[in-house]
């Protein structure tokens, strides 16, 4: 296969995450849960380890399956312990976090020692590293992103509904566990997709900054969606260019930093038009 | 036959107990006020009619059948707290809710749908103001779009949590008409309600709440000086003011 095809379907790849993953970051900020794509994140870094130490081998859908498999666990103890302990939940969210990290980070230091271990390139989970995909796992990340965003869209009417008004939801006779599971599953996925992108550290950066510069042009559903996709695009494209291109840096901080500079923009210049409006 | 029946209802949060053994039956057609003072029960009590919120009872009946039978015939409106007013979201896809059933969710909306959605926004005036973000209105328009909601679902039975809250007088009155309008459908409305001055004109029968069932009946018989007084800790004349 020729150069100009791998890099083709580098920037379709990304890009495909990178909107998935901003979609499914309005979801979590509508449901006022923008730090679970985070803890996830964290979370899923002993799954790939651990699912790597016992494989011996760096497959991308057996990582993926241990990632899954370490953000459920996670998932399952915030709930768990905001049922049965006292602690409100941004707490147990940094004490999940905390706890599965640093589990990671012990046992990927372990990893690195070994010889085999320092070959797979396990470091790249942390900051993203795009490049180091191979043409089939961007294949099989770009159809799981397909499959994700399909059910989304036909689910769009009963997530929306969840995220405003859980209870008419409940009332309604739709059920609340079958809804929280699916939206958990589909976290899980996207997020284990995404780190391999930015990396573990700034996944959320790839989750939250699109929807929140998006928010501060328009509060209308569709238009909302749209901007989120536009600015996802955008922070993932132009990161993947330098990376690629300009520079050797990690494809993670640099897709953050160019979100968080057009964040930052956006509200400078929100605020300056709402001024001009004033005096006008 | 009883639009609601109740048996043997508690409700216990932790420790506390916010309901004790509530029996209630309530008439068909009519306009029901739920009143008590704050944590007197109110809100609970509906929400656990409606199966929103763990309870313990013996039985609870809507025209003679369980929740799960009759949802479709039922319209609840929550408390305006518990809703988010800076959410994406248009005064007209808010009624569209009200047309989402658990079976058939992936369908799409039919003409004849959306026809139903602007029949309710212009019984409750708010045509013009469909395409606006909830957060745009005011407190009185906010209310009335989820009065178009309960609408679109063609119920036979409202359940209301203070729909009256933070409403200016206008609103409240084409609120009150509408509703009058259901009752003589046949309709039955039950509200918890907080403004006393208003219950004797426009409510065909009272509960009042103090965690436990204070007194249940017709307005006139119920809404007395002794039962007010008991309930609130003051006297209804007070109350009033």
């Amino acid at each position: 296969m020729s150069a100009d095809f791998s890099i083709v379907l580098l920037f379709f790849g990304v890009t495909l995450i990178s909107v998935t993953a901003g979609i499914i970051g309005y979801f979590n900020f509508l449901q006022k849960k923008s730090l679970i794509g985070d803890a996830v994140a964290h979370a899923v870094l002993p799954g790939i380890v651990l699912a790597f130490l016992f494989s011996g081998v760096r497959e991308s859908w057996i990582l993926l399956i241990g990632a899954i498999i370490a953000g459920f666990l996670a998932l399952t103890a915030i709930s768990f312990l905001l049922k049965h302990t006292k602690l409100k939940q941004d707490s147990v969210i940094a004490l999940v976090m905390i706890t599965f990290f640093s589990l990671g980070l012990t046992v990927l230091s372990y990893v690195q020692l070994k010889p085999l271990g320092n070959q797979a390139g396990l470091t790249d989970f942390l900051f993203g590293k795009i490049a180091a995909l191979s043409q089939n796992d961007l294949i099989f990340f770009s159809v799981l992103c397909s499959i994700i965003l399909s059910a989304v869209f036909v689910g769009f009417k009963i997530i929306f509904g969840f995220a405003f008004d859980s209870s008419f939801m409940l009332f309604k006779g739709f059920s609340g566990n079958t809804w929280s599971f699916f939206m958990n599953v589909i976290t899980i996925i996207v997020v284990s997709i995404g780190i391999q992108a930015v990396g573990v550290v700034l996944m959320s950066a790839l989750l939250i900054l699109p929807v929140t510069t998006a928010k501060l042009l328009t509060n209308n559903r569709n238009k909302l969606i749209v901007w989120t996709v536009c600015f996802a695009l955008f922070g993932a494209t132009l990161g993947t260019f330098i990376s690629l291109y300009l520079s050797q840096l990690p494809t993670g901080p640099l897709i953050s930093m160019i979100l968080c500079t057009t964040l930052f923009i956006t509200a400078v210049l929100k605020r300056f038009t709402l001024l001009a409006k004033n005096h006008g | 036959m009883d639009c609601i029946e109740i048996k043997n209802l508690s409700v216990k949060y932790d420790r506390q107990i916010a309901l004790k053994s509530i029996d209630l039956s309530i008439k068909s057609g009519q306009m029901i006020a739920v009143i008590g003072q704050n944590g007197s029960g109110k809100s609970t009590l509906i929400k656990a009619i409606l199966g929103l919120i763990p309870a313990q009872f013996d039985s609870i009946h809507f025209y003679g059948k369980s929740l799960s039978e009759v949802r479709s015939q039922i319209a609840y409106i929550p408390q305006r707290e518990t809703i988010d007013w800076d959410f994406p979201i248009s005064v007209y896809e808010v009624v569209a809710m009200g047309l989402l059933t658990s079976k058939k969710w992936w369908a799409r909306r039919s003409k004849l749908d959306k026809q139903v959605i602007l029949e309710a926004l212009t019984k409750v005036g708010l045509v013009t103001e469909m395409n606006n973000q909830i957060g745009e209105l005011s407190g009185g328009q906010q209310q009335r779009v989820f009065l178009a909601r309960a609408l679109v679902q063609h119920a036979d039975l409202f359940i209301m949590d203070e729909p009256f809250s933070g409403v200016d007088m206008g609103s409240q009155a084409l609120i009150f008409e509408v509703l009058k309008s259901l009752k003589s459908e046949g309709k039955t409305i039950l509200i918890v309600h907080h403004d006393l001055a208003t219950v004797a004109a426009n409510f065909d029968e009272v509960i009042v709440l103090k965690n436990e069932l204070l007194a249940h009946g017709e307005t006139t018989s119920v809404f007395n000086s002794s039962i007010i007084e008991n309930a609130f800790g003051i006297p209804l004349n007070r109350s009033l003011k």
